[in-house]
């Protein structure tokens, strides 16, 4: 299987992803503090949310910086299993309050 | 740079500058419904203007086609999941980690049956045992 | 026109816009567009369907301007104190709507400033909507059932 040529960006714009990547990881560090913090586990459940967000955002940055657009099914399987994972802790968590 | 990775490099940094704003909202409010609010909105504007960074970058059928899945994906589920976890946690949460103000919702959830009723019932029989009633 | 026509001469439309002409490009065209149209006919007559996509487009602009104010907005609840939060709950009473037109109205709600769909009744009757500033109750109230509710509705049926 012959792998597409990768086509990578300019100067500029790798710079452009990398401050984006770095501005997305502190962002996921706060909600990592979030979710040890979160009084609730609803307020984890949310904040882990945003967490699988993030890195399907980041994948996509990556896939911009090293020009390779293959990354981005990754990011199209990850939007779909963020829904279901969420829809089961809600599932869960409602089950828990009233058994 | 040319035109279209100007936009792309405009795309990304206005992305993670919502992604960001997302992240202080999640850390920084006061209470779980207003903490959703953030994470709902700006992170799902973040990742979609990212995700629209990579098909401007791109400029190929096969990679918008999967841009526009995402991005479909992120705006069709993350408000039913925001919902879900809402109504898990008004009967999970107790009272005193909620801030509001203004609570119309308050004891219209049947907490047997898990019901929801339009408006609370004359008699107070639903009440849930850890809702104050608030009246205004 | 028949809807048939209308789906025929937008095929041909994508092929120049693709700029690729083989039967190929034709088959997708002429599929994409007739099942847009088809979607969006409704029955009744070709002015009706013309008017229905200005009416779309008028709404997906007005979404995204909506999305774009919400999102600045939270962006200042964010980084200002938290003293001028006032959060709440306000039930919103619907009018007669089927399930998907909630549906979409409870979305379109979620992603737009300050308010957040929680629930709707099962009746079908309210729905039940956090804000993140709530001022004037009747007016929120009236905003989202005037703003929102009628265009939605108005694209919709």
């Amino acid at each position: 299987m012959i792998l597409a040529k990768a086509l990578m960006p300019s100067d500029g714009l790798q710079l452009i992803c990398s401050i984006a990547l770095i501005v997305l990881g502190i962002a996921m560090f706060l909600t990592v503090y979030r979710i040890l913090r979160g009084p609730s586990l609803p307020d984890r459940v949310v904040a882990l949310d945003l967490l699988a967000y993030f890195a399907t955002g980041a994948i996509c940055i990556y896939s911009i910086q090293f020009g390779r657009s293959s990354l981005l099914i990754v990011a199209v399987v990850m939007a779909l299993i963020l829904f279901l994972g969420t829809a089961a802790f809600a599932y869960y968590i409602e089950k828990r309050a009233n058994p | 740079m040319n035109m279209s990775e100007l936009l792309t490099a405009f795309l990304l940094i206005v992305g993670s500058g919502f992604c960001m704003i997302a992240g202080i909202g999640v850390l920084r409010m006061p209470d779980l419904f207003t903490r959703m609010q953030a994470s709902a909105k700006a992170g799902t504007l973040g990742v979609g203007c990212i995700v629209l960074g990579v098909a401007t970058n791109f400029q190929d059928l096969k990679v918008a086609a999967e841009a526009s899945l995402i991005i479909a994906f992120l705006f069709l589920t993350a408000p039913i999941a925001s919902h879900l976890i809402a109504r898990a946690a008004y009967f999970a949460v107790d009272t005193k980690n909620r801030r509001l103000e203004h609570d119309e919702l308050a004891g219209c959830y049947d907490p047997d049956t898990h019901t929801l009723a339009s408006e609370r019932p004359k008699d107070g029989v639903w009440v849930r045992r850890d809702v104050q009633e608030i009246d205004d | 026109m028949s809807i048939l026509l209308i789906s025929l001469l937008l095929a041909i439309v994508w092929m120049i816009v693709i700029g690729e002409f083989s039967p190929l490009s034709l088959l997708l065209g002429f599929l994409l567009a007739y099942t847009l149209v088809a979607l969006a006919w409704g029955g009744g007559d070709s002015f009706k369907y013309f008017r229905r996509a200005w009416l779309a487009v008028r709404f997906f602009i007005f979404f995204i301007r909506e999305l774009l104010i919400a999102n600045v907005r939270i962006a200042y609840y964010t980084l200002s104190p938290l003293t001028k939060l006032r959060p709440g709950i306000l039930a919103i009473e619907l009018e007669e709507m089927t399930d998907i037109e909630i549906t979409v109205l409870g979305s379109l709600v979620t992603l737009t400033p300050g308010t957040l769909t929680l629930d709707v009744s099962d009746d079908k009757r309210v729905m039940f909507v956090h804000f993140m500033h709530l001022d004037d109750p009747d007016r929120m109230r009236r905003e989202v059932r005037e703003e929102f509710a009628r265009r939605l509705l108005e694209v919709m049926r």
